[in-house]
């Protein structure tokens, strides 16, 4: 009677198109800006000049040629990379914690990430010695570590196993970790500016070789969040109902957690602690487009790109020639955000 | 085809706290059971079994079939369920919302075809929703707000529906309405109801079968002329109780005692 009439929340092309645009430009951007200008033009065509078939003359030399592949390219890459996993992973957290103000590293990801990277920096064997750098290492395992102690606590509470129980496991998990890890620090007080430094979160030594590590728990985590998306808006009206829905909402909410879990541990590790981007980016679709994770999903992880490239080039330019650590970009434009999602909010939903 | 319903022997216990003891009672397909009694009675424990959302001993059985061989998702196509407190989620649009009641036909991966498009303008229509199809769920009065669980509940197409005091927080005219739309519905499909009342004299007039339970057993399983005798509902309820006729219709009210009056 009505089918084909268009209702409801729909994923529009022009959405997506408009998202994928904000993305190219910030790209373009990103490579566009440092010490050596090269033009959006020859960016274009020199990104044009690299797909098969197509021959493009961009009048850059050699050097310009250099540092727009080798520094600039990869360093923007990874922002995109790590700002579309972040951005992904805190969607998928919101959504099967039915809490707004959930982020990547709910569930103690992050503090695990943290503990794992000071105990690579202060106490690992020089990098020289080693094949595998051990820092990006120690953050993976410590970040996902924390989460899988935090679910296992959470799901051996007597009183039920709900999400938030596992929220509460989170936070313990998370705040005992931070303890230890700060602990740490205290005793090797050596290491307290890099450690310190990893902690805010830096992009400045992305190199291909980063890339290439992060990428494939990226796309397969990425695939995995973008493929359930519809389960998010089912749990959104709550564990009881979506059962009788015919979903599990445990085993939805824990292949989530793993997916998340897995592409934050993958992206933290080289690229510390960037916050809020997880929060900030989600939310700001919701505002825009529509609260159905069918539309916030795919264009967080478009967005969320965008979004830390931008940041990624404020740290850049802001105080040239030194940087300002990534996470302060984020955190300065995205606390003043958290605020107003708080006052706005009418209350976290639990 | 419609499908019966049958609590085969339910034992449901919190803890150490045992809400059900063995109750047995059931309805044929396309009836109305209506489960009566006081307040932790254990009437949505009852309900929630069939839903599968609490553990329990015993049997449900579809069409003598239990039901608890079936899997979840087979599970969700056979009985659909509203609860006491639905939840719309704020922001999510009536035909998203309505939507959902066709998650027990798609795959984890899946995404909706337009026969599941179909089915939820076909269920907003009876539910007079269509022009409330993109507004905000959290958004819509107490009536409305019923309809759209309802054509949830059509959309999921499921031949057994369980109500959990669905229009309690309705005021007497829209309650009514919600009751009369489930009828429709009832009639018009061949559902088979069961619903939790705390209204009995609703419960008089549109349940086909009504199960009084108190403190977790059943007192009292029938038609509600059976049930609804002054003796039985006295011993459950309150001394004052009246089971009156008017129009031909039972009413059943609770009288002030004079004592109090004074």
């Amino acid at each position: 009677m009505n089918a084909g009439r268009p209702s409801g929340t729909r994923l529009h092309w022009w959405w997506i198109g408009a998202a994928a645009l904000v993305l190219l430009s910030a790209i373009v951007l990103g490579v566009m800006v440092g010490p050596v200008r090269i033009s959006p033009y020859a960016i274009v065509g020199s990104m044009l000049d690299r797909l098969p078939f197509i021959e493009v003359d961009t009048g850059l030399s050699d050097r310009t040629e250099a540092i727009l592949w080798e520094i600039r390219m990869p360093r923007v890459v990874l922002a995109v990379l790590v700002g579309s996993m972040l951005s992904a992973a805190g969607a998928g957290y919101q959504g099967v914690f039915r809490n707004p103000l959930a982020d990547p590293y709910l569930l103690g990801a992050g503090a695990g990430a943290g503990l794992g990277a000071t105990v690579a920096i202060a106490y690992g064997p020089s990098t020289s010695g080693w094949i595998i750098d051990p820092l990006p290492l120690a953050a993976f395992v410590g970040a996902v570590a924390g989460v899988a102690l935090a679910y296992i606590l959470g799901y051996t509470v007597r009183s039920g196993r709900t999400s938030v129980t596992l929220i509460l496991a989170g936070v313990a998990v998370a705040a005992f970790l931070t303890a230890i890890q700060t602990f740490l620090q205290q005793r090797e007080s050596d290491t307290l500016r890099e450690v310190y430094g990893w902690i805010l979160g830096s992009l400045n030594t992305a190199g291909w070789s980063e890339v290439v590590m992060v990428t494939p728990y990226v796309v397969v985590c990425l695939a995995g969040i973008l493929a359930g998306r519809r389960l998010l808006d089912v749990l959104a009206v709550g564990d009881t109902e979506a059962g009788t829905l015919g979903v599990k909402p445990g085993r939805v909410r824990l292949v989530f957690v793993v997916f998340a879990t897995l592409g934050t541990a993958a992206v933290v590790s080289v690229s510390g602690l960037i916050g809020f981007v997880g929060i900030i980016v989600p939310h700001t679709v919701r505002l825009l487009t529509s609260a159905s994770y069918r539309v916030v999903v795919p264009l967080s992880i478009l967005l969320g790109g965008a979004f830390l490239v931008a940041a990624d080039v404020i740290a850049r330019v802001a105080v040239s020639p030194s940087e300002i650590p990534i996470g302060v970009v984020t955190a300065m434009i995205g606390a003043p955000f958290f605020a107003v999602v708080l006052r706005t909010s009418k209350g976290v939903v639990s | 085809m419609t499908s019966s319903l049958d609590f085969n022997a339910i034992t449901v216990s919190y803890g150490d706290h045992q809400v059900l003891h063995e109750v047995s009672v059931g309805i044929g397909g396309g009836g109305w059971l209506g489960i009566v009694g006081p307040n932790g009675a254990g009437k949505s424990t009852l309900l929630r079994t069939v839903a599968g959302s609490v553990p329990y001993g015993g049997s449900v059985r579809v069409n003598q079939t239990p039901i608890e061989e079936a899997g979840h998702r087979d599970r969700a196509r056979m009985v659909a369920y509203v609860p006491q407190r639905p939840i719309h989620p704020r922001g999510m649009a009536v035909f998203d919302y309505v939507l959902l009641g066709r998650t027990p036909y798609l795959g984890p991966l899946a995404s909706e075809t337009s026969d599941d498009i179909s089915a939820v303008w076909e269920a907003l229509d009876a539910l007079r929703l269509v022009d409330f199809a993109d507004r905000d769920v959290a958004t819509l009065s107490g009536g409305e707000t019923q309809r759209v669980s309802l054509a949830r509940v059509v959309a999921q197409d499921a031949p057994i529906v369980v109500l959990d005091e669905a229009t309690a927080s309705l005021d007497v005219a829209a309650q009514h309405e919600a009751l009369e739309l489930i009828d429709r519905l009832r009639t018009e499909r061949g559902i088979t109801v069961v619903s939790a009342i705390h209204d009995l004299t609703a419960a008089a007039q549109f349940c086909e079968q009504v199960a009084l339970i108190d403190h977790g057993m059943v007192v009292g399983a029938g038609s509600p002329e059976e049930v609804f005798t002054e003796e039985t509902l006295a011993g459950v309820f309150e001394p004052s109780i009246r089971v009156i006729e008017v129009d031909g219709s039972t009413v059943i009210v609770s009288l002030r005692s004079e004592e109090a009056k004074k």
